[in-house]
């Protein structure tokens, strides 16, 4: 008997013992994750005690995140290094921050469901596309970020009048506020004042979707073979953002049966179909042979959108005199012209000679620059297609969201890292300091997006090298770069993509509606089914 | 120790990795997932996440689906493999090669397959092809209710075989006196089938409904290959409805889901054990 009990006993403890196992074992399985990020200096902390932020990083660099899909390049880790050394001088290091690097996005995204599921997870999420964003929100998943600010009394306070209303209102939901974008993108068409006025668009009449058939009536008509977007992935962009507009989220509701909506659906397909014809080629507003613009091709043919970085925005104003645009040999011989007549041992400075070259080359190059602007036509842009005529859209790329789940400290600590973020520092940071100090391997473009902090904005003209004598004068020429920044300051509709909703619930849908799979009937039908599962789930 | 004792304890100690498995595996996560169907984001809810699921028009879809596709998918799979033994077991020579063929559905891989339903049943497949022939319009099987008779063609095509195979099993076993009175007192194949076979293989029964029930789950794999994660409302089980509220992060509506659907499963698998231990006519 005492034998049996022994026996009995063994296999308890051997129980216990195996659970034990397992459950250290899941406490410690970080071998999935690339590596955690922790900085010198402020590593005295256990991982349960410092605020956490996943992220996924380029295969190539594990120092970049980098999001394959959108090329969109994010310095979260150069952030997290910054605000890191910056608690480390301040002699607060207790509330660095920690990055967990993934390998991809699917990997960081399953890994953050279990936890969140456990009631754990990271205390900072970034807003991602891939993210039922909606959902998570109905769920209570985020602490309300007006709490800790209105608690917020130190002289760093967050103060939101350096920020866009429009912006800042479209994380709010009900009265919390659950999100703070952290960079966003214009919704605008780029194109050329020569293509716009062959095809006879009014670039002054805001394109809506009721009148976008009208707008387009001489480009519709032609038979030559432009498109109307520079490739596939922007035109069905445009039919997704068209879906997206028809969905009422709070209320659950579509307005996919409507009249109008087949209607409007019919002729965005024909825009495409248009554009399916020259899928293959690389179309270009400067080559004239698509209307407008939203993005381009890299050397290896992908698709990305337009980078809104400074510099780039800079180089597509071509109604910006620059000898450094010039063709090298003609400069050449400027130089020797000019330079000829010099004579060195005068007493003069050389920053003075060289603007009166600049002088030089613009007096004998301004009449070339402005027939050729004439024949080649100027950059310009166009609001993005909207269904209200008022509404100037944007679209938030990044932001932050603090878990639900965490600590109060930790959540405390996480807006400590958010406040940093949104600084003015670091958003130059991240929109355009960034730029130079990127070492990704690959030729692929980085893309960037602008600061919601007003002041980074304005502060970055210098960051990127413009004088203040040529910012008077971008000023004064009103220039495209003037416009695009003029116009994102101006964007009263902000939208978060839902990226999850486009992909996974109607993406194969639309794409056979595209491809001439399914009829318009069995499409709306099919659309309307799927999207109104994803709403009630 | 006496013998059956020490015997006892071997045994215990032989299972006892398997316990330890289904404890960690299956008996932790289903008392976790009871545990979390009771919990909302503001901490104890009580039977809110219940309620709210049967408030919640996608629960109720699917719920419907799911019986839909285990009231008619379940009997209409036992049917027809029960008849087809039937027919099997009165060719004995032949019923080797078919024995072998049937199990070929369950072997091929769900991958491979995808891609002949759909060449089958795309809306310019070879179905389709076929009623154009004969002047019939299109059947959108993959976007009406259609998908539904689909899935459950499909369910029935995998797994007919291995339920021949069981049942031809079941009816070999039967001793051929029985029938042999029957039909001396001059019973028909009708009331043969249904007062004496039928009533005999009713283990053999039970078990190809256990295991059509389980291959009913296993239905889910194919569905989403052909349907994605988002189905038309024909076609969206409760599969769906969990893996969906997994990538909501949706996790007290996840949990009081699966419950619900447990529960129905384990009611309809209790209510065929009880009967099949009252009809146990080969003891």
């Amino acid at each position: 008997m005492k034998k049996i009990k022994l026996v009995n006993l063994i296999l308890a403890c051997f129980l216990v013992l195996t659970l034990l196992f397992f459950t250290a074992c899941s406490a410690d399985s970080n071998q999935d994750y690339i590596g955690n990020n922790k900085d010198q200096g402020t590593d005295t902390s256990s991982r349960d005690d410092r605020v956490t932020i996943y992220t996924y990083v380029d295969p190539e660099d594990s120092n970049q995140h980098y999001d394959n899909d959108t090329m969109f390049y994010y310095p979260i880790l150069q952030m997290a290094h910054m605000y890191n050394n910056y608690c480390s001088m301040n002699g607060v290091g207790e509330r660095a921050v920690e990055v967990v690097k993934f390998p991809s996005r699917d990997r960081m995204i399953q890994q953050m469901s279990t936890e969140i599921m456990a009631g754990g997870g990271p205390d900072i999420i970034l807003l991602d596309n891939e993210l039922p964003i909606s959902k998570l929100v109905n769920q209570g998943a985020f602490a309300d970020l007006n709490t800790f600010i209105e608690n917020d009394k130190s002289e760093n306070r967050l103060n939101l009048k350096n920020y866009n209303r429009h912006l800042l209102e479209t994380g709010v939901f009900n009265g919390k506020r659950y999100i703070m974008p952290m960079l966003y993108r214009p919704d605008v068409l780029i194109s050329n004042t020569k293509v716009l006025s062959h095809y006879k668009v009014d670039s002054s009449k805001k394109l809506t979707y009721s009148n976008l058939m009208e707008s387009l009536k001489t480009y519709m008509a032609q038979d030559e073979k432009i498109s109307f977007l520079e490739g596939y992935e922007s035109s069905k962009d445009l039919l997704l953002q068209y879906i997206n507009d028809n969905v009422d989220r709070e209320k659950a509701k579509t307005d996919f049966e409507s009249k109008d909506f087949k209607q409007t659906v019919q002729s965005i397909k024909k825009l495409i179909t248009k554009d399916m014809e020259g899928e293959k080629t690389i179309h270009s507003v400067n080559e004239n042979n698509c209307l407008f613009e939203k993005g381009g091709f890299d050397s290896e043919g992908r698709y990305f959108p337009i980078n809104y970085s400074l510099p780039n925005l800079q180089a597509l104003s071509n109604d910006d005199f620059s000898i450094w645009n010039l063709d090298q040999d003609l400069l050449d011989q400027y130089a020797q012209e000019f330079y000829s007549k010099i004579n060195p041992d005068d007493d003069f400075l050389w920053e003075d000679i060289n603007r009166q070259f600049e002088q030089f080359v613009m007096e004998n190059e301004s009449d070339n620059f402005n027939d050729n602007l004439a024949m080649t036509g100027k950059t310009t842009l166009m609001d993005g297609i909207t269904k209200d005529k008022n509404s100037r859209r944007g679209e938030i790329t990044c932001g932050f969201m603090i878990n639900g789940n965490s600590s109060k400290e930790l959540q405390e600590n996480a807006y400590d890292f958010m406040k940093y973020s949104l600084g003015e520092r670091m958003q130059r940071y991240v929109t355009y300091d960034s730029t130079y100090s990127t070492s990704k391997a690959s030729d692929v473009p980085n893309i960037y997006n602008l600061p919601v902090n007003n002041e980074a904005l304005k502060t970055s003209y210098s960051d990127i090298g413009i004088s203040e004598k040529k910012i008077k004068r971008i000023t004064k020429n009103s220039s495209f770069l003037e416009k695009i920044i003029n116009h994102s300051q101006s964007l009263n509709t902000f939208v978060i993509k839902d990226g999850y909703y486009n992909k996974n619930v109607i993406g194969g849908l639309v794409e056979d509606f595209l491809q001439d799979k399914i009829s318009l009937d069995n499409f709306i039908t099919n659309l309307k089914s799927k999207t109104e599962i994803y709403l009630y789930e | 120790m006496k013998f059956e004792k020490k015997q006892a304890v071997w045994a215990y100690i032989f299972l006892l990795p398997s316990l330890i498995g289904i404890a960690i595996f299956y008996v932790i996560p289903y008392l976790m997932c009871i545990y979390n169907s009771f919990m909302g984001t503001g901490g104890f809810a009580g039977f809110d996440n219940y309620i709210a699921i049967f408030k919640n028009r996608a629960f109720l879809y699917a719920l419907r689906n799911t019986m839909i596709f285990t009231l008619i998918a379940i009997p209409s799979l036992m049917i027809i493999s029960f008849l087809i033994a039937k027919f099997m077991n009165s060719f004995k020579k032949i019923s080797a090669f078919f024995r072998s063929a049937y199990l070929m559905p369950i072997v091929i891989p769900a991958a491979s397959l995808i891609y002949i339903w759909q060449l089958l049943f795309d809306d310019q497949g070879t179905i389709n092809g076929i009623l154009n022939f004969f002047g019939i319009d299109n059947i959108h099987f993959f976007s009406s209710g259609f998908s539904m008779v689909m899935i459950i063609l499909i369910y029935i095509w995998k797994n007919c075989g291995f339920c021949v195979i069981l049942f031809t099993a079941g009816l070999a076993n039967l001793p051929n006196s029985v029938h042999e009175s029957a039909h001396l007192e001059g019973a028909g194949g009708f009331t043969t089938t249904v007062k004496i076979t039928l009533p005999l293989i009713t283990p053999t029964t039970f078990f190809v409904f256990l295991m059509a029930l389980i291959n009913s789950f296993r239905m889910f794999r194919e569905s989403f290959s052909l349907f994605g994660t988002y189905p038309n409302e024909n076609v969206y089980f409760l599969q769906n409805f969990i893996n969906n509220n997994y990538n909501n992060f949706n996790y007290s509506q996840l949990s009081s889901s699966a419950i619900v659907m447990s529960l129905i499963f384990i009611g309809i698998m209790l209510a065929f054990f009880m009967y099949e231990r009252k009809a146990d006519y080969m003891e």
